[in-house]
């Protein structure tokens, strides 16, 4: 299997509190990757590492065999738990913004899903909705290309119809050579679209493993081995 | 990928510092036109009509020259330390490349406030002042080129060279108070405010104590030197100065860029 | 057409079933062009990944086949789906007639019970 991101020893610490312990893990190409864990476990800080919004304390990250660099971000498209457009700009600006600077972004996919939202391009984002903004920025971030989709909860209070939604956007756009890395803690949500699942806990790894061997093993679903993890 | 950036960084500048720019030029246009109407009018109502012009016109005046500043930094302070940065700092670009986006188009959109507030200057005063205030710097030039025994291109050059440097010092020294703004884990805005106050200071200090050593310099070498080593001090001076300014510079480039390099603090 | 998937089993088994079931009856007819493996997915609101490999399993059984390059069919086989469809209700028959038993019920009384009500609803 195709080693698509490797994290060897990653140890990220915010003045004395460890975010992340001495994390080593490996993502492969082609999967859908849930990445579990209470609030404050490290999952924000794993994906910011990835995306070089923070650097590691120490520790290495490879993406496709590169350190990272200005060129793994090309391949790597991120949707963070927050709205990082400029509200300033019309939706057709931010197509546009995201043509220009990801050669991988396909326009015409992303106008199809705005046109079946009647989202219109003149519109301008100051004057969207909370669940019409998330999702212009979730159209494009599932546009593009990429081998890589780091997406931070992005299912964290919606209601149950955008939350289908979500969903189906990522399912119908995703292409099987490529991985979807998806952190949240709402499993019973995710867990049947996922191939693997990695726990965390306290910036620690505490399982990794393909769904179905996990249900195989303990005869249970995936939210049920997890609160069992993480009983307090 | 650094003209893409400068291209959102222009358009973002435009809706905002367009509009205000060319709200000055058509206020001081109008003021010129209109100003034969006005002195026809009755007494009163020109005099009435007079301070309310001059009130909105200083108002535009001051209010361009300070919001084109405080525009640009607050864009650069967005689209770098808050969720905005979010987008910025994933993108396929390198550090060096966004700052160089952000600088450009700041100094970009100051020569365009300078022209303007000229322009608009130079409607106040009417067609027939033009002669005289286009001498005013004419004479001044020859005068310096004059004294210094130095060709007026050469000083022209000189004083150009002079401006855009302190221009870049001054937008530069905003981007590292932001920097330094966006270490702090809340209330960033004030620290960034808090820090080009104290900088402010510690510049006029420091161009103080250099115009003061250099003057003082320049007392002691005087005497009995020929008038020829004049311009000599005078340019060593003003290298001296440029140099500072470039370091300077370099100094605030440097630490800007290591922020968002290295240090990056998005919440 | 519904999927109903529960989480606490591999969800391609339940895939499986589901085709499987959906195959015996005559839901996707003999020698039908099945939909593409992401329509497939769409539907039942699963990864790919996961629908491929119950498409996968369904061929190592022979119920479907691939043409290289015009998708995939459900097989001409109807002895082979016939085949598939008995052991499914003798598994379903075989469930039932323990669950009989824990209720205490003789194999005669099971017989005698099912005769009864097969009698009742064909008035």
């Amino acid at each position: 299997m195709n080693q698509l991101v490797t994290c060897k020893n990653l140890t990220k610490r915010y003045g004395s509190k460890l975010a992340l312990d001495n994390v080593s893990l490996s993502l492969e190409s082609g999967k859908i990757i849930g990445l579990l864990g209470p609030n404050g476990s490290g999952k924000t800080t794993l994906i910011k590492i990835l995306n070089q919004l923070t650097s590691p304390t120490s520790g290495e990250v490879l993406v496709a065999g590169n350190p990272l660099c200005v060129q793994t971000k090309s391949l790597i498209s991120y949707l963070p738990d927050r709205m990082y457009l400029g509200n300033w700009m019309q939706v057709s600006d931010a197509i546009n913004f995201f043509s220009d600077f990801y050669t991988d972004f396909d326009r015409s996919r992303a106008q199809d899903m705005l046109a079946k939202l009647n989202i219109r391009l003149s519109d301008t984002i100051r004057a969207m909705s909370k669940g019409t903004k998330e999702k212009l920025q979730l159209i494009l971030v599932m546009s593009r290309r990429a081998a890589l989709y780091c997406l931070d909860e992005p299912i964290a209070g919606v209601d149950p119809a955008a939350r289908d939604y979500i969903l189906s956007t990522i399912l119908n756009n995703y292409d099987p050579d490529a991985s979807i890395l998806i952190s949240t803690h709402l499993i019973s949500d995710v867990e049947n679209i996922l191939d693997e699942v990695i726990f965390i806990r306290n910036g620690s790894v505490v399982l990794q493993s393909a769904v179905d061997d996990l249900r195989i093993q303990k005869g249970k679903s995936v939210d049920h081995v997890f609160r069992e993890v993480f009983k307090c | 990928m650094l003209g893409k950036l400068l291209k959102y960084d222009w358009k973002y500048s435009w809706r905002l510092l367009g509009l205000l720019n060319g709200a000055l030029l058509v206020f001081s246009l109008l003021g010129q036109l209109g100003s034969p109407v006005l002195w026809h009018g009755s007494r009163m109502l020109s005099g009435i009509l007079t301070v309310l012009y001059a009130f909105i016109y200083v108002l535009l005046f001051s209010g361009s020259l300070i919001a084109t500043q405080i525009i640009l930094v607050v864009r650069y302070y967005r689209n770098f330390y808050t969720d905005e940065g979010y987008l910025l700092h994933t993108l396929p670009v390198t550090t060096s490349e966004k700052i160089w986006a952000k600088f450009i188009n700041h100094l970009i959109w100051t020569f365009i406030n300078i022209l303007c507030l000229m322009f608009s200057v130079l409607c106040l005063l009417g067609p027939a002042q033009w002669e005289n205030f286009f001498s005013l710097f004419s004479q001044f030039f020859s005068s310096i080129s004059l004294g210094l025994n130095v060709p007026v291109p050469v000083v022209v050059l000189a004083a150009l060279a002079a401006m855009l440097l302190s221009l870049a010092f001054m937008i530069y020294s905003l981007y590292f108070c932001v920097s330094i703004g966006s270490l702090f884990p809340s209330h960033r805005v004030l620290a960034s405010i808090i820090t080009y106050v104290l900088l402010y200071c510690v510049i006029q200090l420091g161009a103080f104590i250099y115009l003061i050593g250099t003057v003082t310099t320049i007392d002691r070498r005087m005497h009995g030197i020929q008038p020829a080593s004049v311009a000599v001090t005078v340019g060593l001076v003003y290298t001296g100065a440029m140099l500072l300014l470039l370091a300077g510079n370099a100094a605030f480039y440097g630490f800007s860029y290591f922020i968002a390099h290295k240090k990056l603090n998005l919440d | 057409m519904t999927w109903k998937l529960t989480s606490d089993r591999p969800i391609y088994i339940q895939l499986v079933e589901k085709l499987q079931f959906d195959i015996i009856t005559g839901i996707y007819r003999p020698g039908e062009k099945l939909p593409s493996v992401r329509d497939l997915a769409s539907e039942a609101s699963v990864n790919p990944n996961t629908m491929q490999k119950a498409l996968a399993e369904l061929e190592r059984g022979g119920l479907v086949y691939t043409q290289r390059t015009a998708g995939r069919f459900v097989t001409d086989d109807q002895a082979l789906i016939r085949h598939i469809s008995m052991e499914l209700a003798a598994s379903h028959i075989r469930e039932f007639i323990s669950t009989m038993r824990q209720f205490g019920m003789s194999d005669h009384e099971i017989l005698n019970l099912i005769e009864e009500i097969m009698k009742e609803e064909i008035k």
